[in-house]
């Protein structure tokens, strides 16, 4: 009897550690099989992406700016007087009072960019005093609207301008 | 098994059935331990199995995103060349369903640009495997797939997409069908671009999109002014060598090079040589302010009357008629001047500055399309020779090396080898000329352009300097009439270089904007005035009207009509 009972309890031991190993295994490979997909469905979306990428930067391509702009943005170079150098030759332009319609009238029609290349003029400018308020000052440099406004100019323009006119 | 013979045996002696018994055990305590050992080796086995070569299968797959070709960007990033999965459209001609005529009517309303008898043509051939359309768009590739015939399928291919068009295809080149590359960069890296370890990584040149776009389209403006048969540019970084831009145009579409003739794909910056005329007096003034034979701006040159050497007459072309002093010389582009001065310092110091400059091998870049220049042997190497080369003429070479001695020039006197990858570091590079005759050059170079022949450069603020050259064009040895190459060599801004612009026009016609002149300082200046107004700000170089490189001192040897 002893005899069998050792019989029967190693092959229950057996069979349980089978079973349990057996769900381990297909526990593991179900998990892979999960990773598998994640990892096909990344590349199928890296591609994709690619994909879009490659139709965007086709569509954006610079020639085909250039052409917009030849045909009809017309932008040009900024031009060496448009740059600002320090913050005081901006304060410079906004120094007139306001409504003086007379001092106004003699600004010239430019568009002033402060340059990046002097750190802190950016960041200098409004604390300027002399600054009566910032509204008075794009007032101040937009007095005379030129005919054909000089915008600064910028290598990728947004093509719905284009699409508006 | 040996010992039942044993056993067997008629008349066992004594002791040998001992013995024998011994040996028995012996075999089998062997076998027991062989037997031991195989769960040993099997346990060893499973263990590097496991631990070792257990690696999950999707690691070992070809499954990534990597493309099959590495993409190409500039030095932003902006993507010059990639590969994408294209569709092809092919059929089976014997497995066809339907009627092919009606079928070709069909796929010729979609795909527009074949016309029905060439895909009648591919639908009715008699072989296995056909290709109707490569490089199909999705949606057409989607209307093919719904006319329902079996015998067409639709194949995703992977090709090579220029997104830019036409903008540096003469550095980037392009593949063949097979994903080879054929010319420029392409070529040249082609196995670093096909590398399974580093096709993920983009390949970054030292191209700044922009910077090629603006000198593209003002060299083709230029172009089609005046009837020119072509135009090169380059720009250059002067501190570390990498090459910013380079145009040649006529350009091709490297989508489709195969519809392009073969004078549009020959870059002219690499593989086009050129007598680059009177751009080389600089090299001339630098190479006698190193031998010490100007010892001081004010020294005079005869240039009263043309110079007859050898059966030769060296003439001006803004003849003064008088004595010169060294800025004259060079601001007036004077020959004979220059001849003179060349004469002074030597043959062999002559040769040994453009040796040094690389201007004896061809130029140092990466692509695989490099001319040799041209260059009188050194028998025939004489006083002549030396005079004609010290003003750019009797050799050839290409507006790369040309772009690469201004900037060892202006730089400080260190030649630092082109590059179309970029750099994050200037290399050490090899010392040309000393930090004073640079200084010396730039100046010269600056009033160049304030007072001299290059005038219509003078983009305000960005204190460019820089030199033209007009040399009568040669072909196939022949000197042509009236045909020109103009070229403008350029650097700003002076007061402390930072990008050489070399531009070059190939036989300009005149045009009503330069009254008919097809000089380089009529047709050359105003275009680079052009793009240095387009790439300064793009390249973080502000104008500045209040900043300048001092002059004054070369001015005070100039003469009253150039002073102004």
């Amino acid at each position: 009897m002893r005899h069998y009972l050792g019989i029967a309890a190693s092959i229950l031991v057996t069979t349980a550690v089978a079973v349990v190993s057996y769900s381990v295994n297909m526990k593991v490979s179900s998990e892979r099989a999960a990773v598998t997909r994640l990892r096909i469905a990344l590349v199928d979306e890296t591609q994709r992406i690619r994909e879009l990428q490659a139709e965007l930067r086709t569509r954006a391509a610079l020639p085909e700016m250039q052409r917009w702009n030849d045909v009809s943005l017309h932008m040009t170079a900024p031009q060496a007087t448009q740059f600002l150098a320090s913050p005081v030759q901006l304060a410079a332009f906004a120094a007139q009072p306001e409504g003086d319609g007379a001092a106004t009238a003699g600004t010239p029609a430019l568009r002033y960019a402060v340059t990046e290349a002097i750190p802190g003029a950016a960041e200098a400018a409004p604390t300027v005093p002399a600054v009566p308020a910032p509204r008075a000052l794009v007032k101040a440099a937009y007095a005379q609207p030129a005919p054909e406004p000089e915008l600064p100019a910028a290598d990728a323009p947004p093509p719905e301008v284009v699409e508006g006119q | 098994m040996a010992s039942i013979p044993a056993s067997a045996a008629a008349l066992p002696l004594a002791g040998s059935q001992a013995a024998a018994r011994a040996r028995a055990r012996q075999r089998l305590a062997v076998i027991l331990l062989l037997f031991l050992l195989v769960p040993v080796v099997l346990a060893l086995r499973l263990t590097e199995l496991a631990i070792f070569e257990g690696l999950p299968p999707a690691d070992r797959t070809a499954l990534t995103s990597a493309p099959p070709r590495a993409d190409i960007v500039d030095r932003n990033g902006v993507e010059l060349a990639r590969t994408y999965e294209a569709y092809a459209i092919t059929v089976e001609p014997r497995k066809l369903a339907s009627d092919p005529e009606v079928l070709a009517a069909k796929i010729a309303t979609i795909l527009t640009d074949k016309s029905a008898e060439d895909i009648l043509a591919e639908l009715t051939h008699r072989g296995q495997f056909r290709y109707i359309a490569r490089r199909v768009l999705p949606r057409e590739a989607q209307a093919i797939n719904d006319l329902g015939e079996p015998a067409i399928y639709l194949r995703r291919e992977a090709e090579r997409l220029y997104p830019n068009i036409t903008l540096a295809s003469h550095v980037v080149g392009y593949t063949d069908d097979q994903g080879r590359g054929m010319v420029g960069i392409e070529k040249a890296f082609d196995a670093r671009l096909l590398d399974k370890a580093q096709r993920s990584q983009p390949l970054q040149l030292a191209l700044d999109v922009r910077v090629q776009q603006a000198v593209e389209s003002e060299l083709r403006a230029v172009m089609l002014d005046q009837q020119a048969q072509g135009a090169a540019g380059v720009v250059m970084d002067v501190a570390t060598g990498e090459v910013v831009a380079m145009a040649s145009l006529p350009d091709f579409n490297p989508n489709k090079p195969g519809m392009s003739d073969d004078a549009s794909r020959y870059n002219k910056v690499t593989f086009g040589t050129y007598e680059l005329g009177s751009t080389f007096k600089a090299l001339t003034l630098a190479s006698a302010l190193s031998a010490g034979t100007i010892t001081k701006m004010s020294q005079r040159y005869d240039a009263t009357r043309p110079l007859m050497v050898a059966g030769f007459r060296i003439r001006d072309d803004h003849a003064k008629n008088r004595w010169l002093s060294v800025p004259e010389v060079f601001i007036h582009s004077s020959n004979i001047g220059t001849a003179r001065i060349a004469v002074e310092v030597g043959r062999d110091k002559q040769r040994q500055m453009l040796d040094d400059l690389g201007f004896l091998k061809p130029v140092e870049i990466e692509l695989p399309e490099r001319a040799r220049p041209q260059y009188p042997p050194l028998s025939n190497w004489g006083q002549l020779a030396t005079m004609t080369i010290a003003y750019g003429h009797g050799i050839t070479v290409t507006p790369l090396h040309l772009a690469s001695s201004y900037a060892t020039l202006v730089n400080g006197g260190i030649y630092r080898p082109p590059t179309l990858l970029k750099r994050d570091a200037a290399p050490e590079g090899r010392r040309v000329f000393t930090e004073e005759t640079s200084l010396m050059l730039r100046k010269l170079l600056r009033l160049t352009v304030t007072h001299g022949t290059g005038r219509k450069a003078n983009a305000a603020g960005y204190r460019v300097g820089g030199k033209t050259g007009t040399a009568e064009k040669n072909v196939n040895g022949r000197y042509v009439r009236g045909a020109n190459v103009v070229t403008f060599a350029a650097a700003f801004p002076m007061d402390a270089p930072r990008y050489v612009v070399v531009a070059m026009v190939d036989d300009p016609r005149g045009s009503k904007a330069t009254y008919g002149f097809r000089t380089a300082g009529m047709v050359m200046a105003p275009v680079m005035n052009n793009i240095v107004t387009r790439i300064g700000p793009i390249l973080g170089v502000a104008p500045d009207p209040a900043k300048d490189l001092d002059t004054s001192d070369l001015r005070a040897s100039i003469g009253d009509e150039a002073k102004e």
